[in-house]
């Protein structure tokens, strides 16, 4: 359930200017974890993740966080072009590192969850329409019978 | 005048056992067909209600053709869709796996296919035992008409005589499959051995149905033909497939309980041998789970984040105590439990299905001395227990997803905290995969209500939060980082202590769980289906 003060709070504190908020890493880190968990607004959260990993390069988390939520926001097609505008933002274009790895692996894996989302939902579709074929031609057979025949 | 006089069908004997196994095969059939659609399609309510829905309307449509075709036949002959669906219902095990590989995808993850089980399971089920419920359907005014012999005057007695020896029989179809047959045979054959019954019955009774030698002749050939089929159905029966085939792997353990099909599972993961108790369906979701030539911890499963909260007891475990575990299964917390704070605990557990106690101490290490009490539901033993325990487990699973209601009410929580000690703890594993808590908030408020106040922590990577309350004092989650924190868990401590980690909830307003009114099915979907949009956003 979300707590409206806390995010009223956490607007405040962004409106302050992120880099004040952001007094160590942890701290950092902590704030950003909360704004993804409290649903702030994606564009929100990327702003804060870009600010974050710009202020203490080389933690995974703001960089997996900053991967992820440009690939949810959807200007990205892939895990693979949301990994690489990533990166380019941080301008580490073209390079290979192990936090890009890190924030590679974690978009796979989002990918991956999607994907099994979606090939799920699409067999619960076909079942739902199989399921009610079947209801209907039930229903049709015994209104069929149950209706009285030329002999009667 | 004569009882007899005027028929020239079947005798009143082969009759009435006649409608004996049409009863029994068809409630044989609908008991069977749960069990062997479970490691499909999962027992759930949806499939439960699908089954027993569909059944009932092959039965009322074959009660309506069967009603028809005894007014316009001369001499009706019950033995032929008797004969008809006892070979389909031996043969829908063999037709089960090609039709659910339409709907099923065992590579898929819990979450993605709980949808479309829960619907397939009426498509599937529909085409494979609706014939036969249909055929047996049939059976029962046919059998009317020929008992009651063209005589007005009988039809009522003798109709209640068909529908009471038919609802014998089903009382024994009923019966015989869940206390006897399945946990003996299994499914499969099971619903072979009714086929054959039926079969028999219907070849017994179209041999008696009169003289005429083309009669006669015609009888023979369907029995023969109903025989070769049965044959050919009983030869092909041990080849085929029981349940999905999980990828890359091995199948340990599997056997047909009275409550479930359990199977162990032994797969190659994160560069290390993975055992899991796994039950009907599976897919990725399991009940116990063992890493070869790991000790104290689960990798950061859900088990590591239970035994952690043995930390927040007022008496440190490694002084001993006595320790329960409520749907222990293949025993992973008591083990946990025993390597991280020492041989000196007692250790005992609640298990409603033996089979799976079995496979916990074949494949699971289930600690040697645990003291397992089986078959015994979660609540009818702490109402009945002593205490006092120092430590209590809460991890009861049915149809994967569900905790059953009456271990996540507040009368149960009562019980619990009867026999836990001063200052002891309870700890309960919640699956929620939705990030508000949508089932594991309403669990911690009713458990709150119990205790006072209760801690709610969400298990980093996984679907699962921890729930636990003290007897006397709130619990304190700072403790997941006390210096007495058994080194396995140290990591996960550190992550679980951390402060906006974890919420300390007090009864407040909101919704909780009480015996006489306990939504837990609707609150566990509303989470699955939350999670599903949180997902697809």
């Amino acid at each position: 359930m979300r707590r409206p003060p806390f995010r009223a709070l956490l607007f405040l504190v962004l409106a302050a200017g992120p880099a004040r908020a952001q007094e160590s890493p942890e701290k950092a880190e902590m704030l950003l974890y909360r704004a993804v968990k409290e649903g702030l607004p994606p564009g929100r959260v990327l702003e804060m993740a870009k600010e974050t990993v710009r202020r203490f390069p080389g933690r995974p988390y703001p960089m997996v966080i900053l991967g992820d939520t440009l690939f949810r926001i959807r200007k990205l097609g892939s895990a693979e072009r949301a990994y690489r505008k990533a990166l380019a933002l941080m301008g580490e274009k073209g390079k290979k590192s192990p936090l890009g790895e890190q924030a590679a692996r974690s978009l796979a894996l989002l990918e991956k969850e999607r994907t099994a989302l979606l090939e799920g939902l699409t067999l619960e579709k076909k079942a739902r329409w199989a399921g009610r074929a079947v209801l209907a031609l039930l229903a049709g057979l015994i209104l069929f019978l149950a209706l009285p025949g030329r002999e009667e | 005048m004569g009882e007899e006089s005027g028929r020239s069908g079947p005798s009143r004997a082969l009759l009435g056992l006649a409608a004996l196994a049409g009863g029994a095969g068809s409630m044989a059939l609908e008991i069977t067909a749960v069990r062997l659609l479970a490691p499909w399609f999962g027992t759930s309510v949806q499939a439960w209600t699908n089954i027993i829905g569909l059944v009932l309307g092959a039965l009322a449509a074959g009660y309506l053709l069967g009603g028809r075709l005894a007014d316009r036949a001369h001499r009706p002959r019950p033995g032929i869709p008797l004969l008809a669906g006892g070979v389909l219902s031996a043969a829908s095990p063999l037709l089960l796996p090609p039709l659910a590989r339409l709907f099923v995808d065992p590579s898929l993850p819990l979450e993605s296919a709980l949808g479309a089980m829960a619907a397939a399971s009426l498509p599937v089920s529909a085409l494979l035992f609706g014939p036969a419920v249909f055929l047996l359907g049939m059976v029962p005014p046919f059998l009317v008409k020929a008992w009651a012999a063209g005589d007005p005057g009988r039809v009522g007695r003798a109709s209640g005589m068909v529908y009471a020896l038919g609802t014998l029989g089903a009382l024994a179809g009923t019966f015989l499959p869940t206390w006897w047959l399945v946990p003996a045979l299994g499914s499969r054959w099971t619903l072979f051995l009714s086929g054959a019954v039926l079969v028999l019955a219907g070849a017994l009774l179209e041999a008696g149905s009169g003289p005429g030698k083309r009669r006669r002749t015609a009888s023979l050939l369907l029995f023969l033909l109903a025989a070769g089929l049965m044959a050919g159905t009983g030869f092909t029966l041990p080849s085929a497939q029981v349940a999905p085939r999980p990828q890359d792997a091995k199948v340990l353990f599997q056997k047909e309980s009275p409550y479930q099909f359990v199977r162990v599972l032994e797969k190659e993961e994160e560069g290390r041998t993975w055992r899991v108790l796994a039950l009907n369906e599976g897919l990725d979701s399991f009940h116990s789970v063992l890493g070869l030539g790991m000790r104290g911890n689960t990798g950061g499963r859900y088990y590591d984040a239970l035994c952690l909260a043995a930390l927040l007891c007022a008496e440190p475990l490694q002084k001993g105590g006595r320790v329960l575990s409520i749907g222990s299964a293949g025993g992973t917390c008591l083990r946990l439990l025993e390597e991280n704070f020492g041989p000196g605990l007692r250790l005992e557990g609640v298990e409603i299905d033996p089979a799976c106690v079995k496979a916990g101490r074949r494949f699971l290490d289930l600690p040697p001395e645990a003291k397992i009490h089986q078959g015994v539901d979660g609540r009818v033993f702490t109402r009945c227990a002593r205490g006092p325990y120092r430590f209590i487990v809460v991890d009861a699973y049915s149809s994967q997803i569900y905790i059953p209601f009456q271990l996540a009410t507040l009368e149960f929580f009562r019980e619990v905290k009867r026999i836990l000690e001063p200052g002891g703890v309870v700890a309960v594993n919640v699956a929620d995969p939705s990030r508000e808590g949508l089932l594991a908030r309403p669990l911690a408020r009713t458990l709150a209500k119990a205790f006072g106040k209760a801690l709610l922590a969400p298990i980093p990577e996984s679907r699962n939060f921890l729930l636990a309350a003290r007897k006397g004092a709130p619990p304190d989650p700072r403790r997941f980082e006390s210096p007495s924190r058994p080194p396995p868990l140290a990591r996960l401590g550190k992550a679980l202590s951390r402060r906006g980690e974890w919420t300390i909830l007090g009864p407040g307003k909101g919704p909780w769980f009480r015996d006489d009114w306990c939504p837990l099915e609707e609150a566990t979907w509303k989470a699955y289906l939350k999670a599903l949009e949180e997902a697809l956003q």
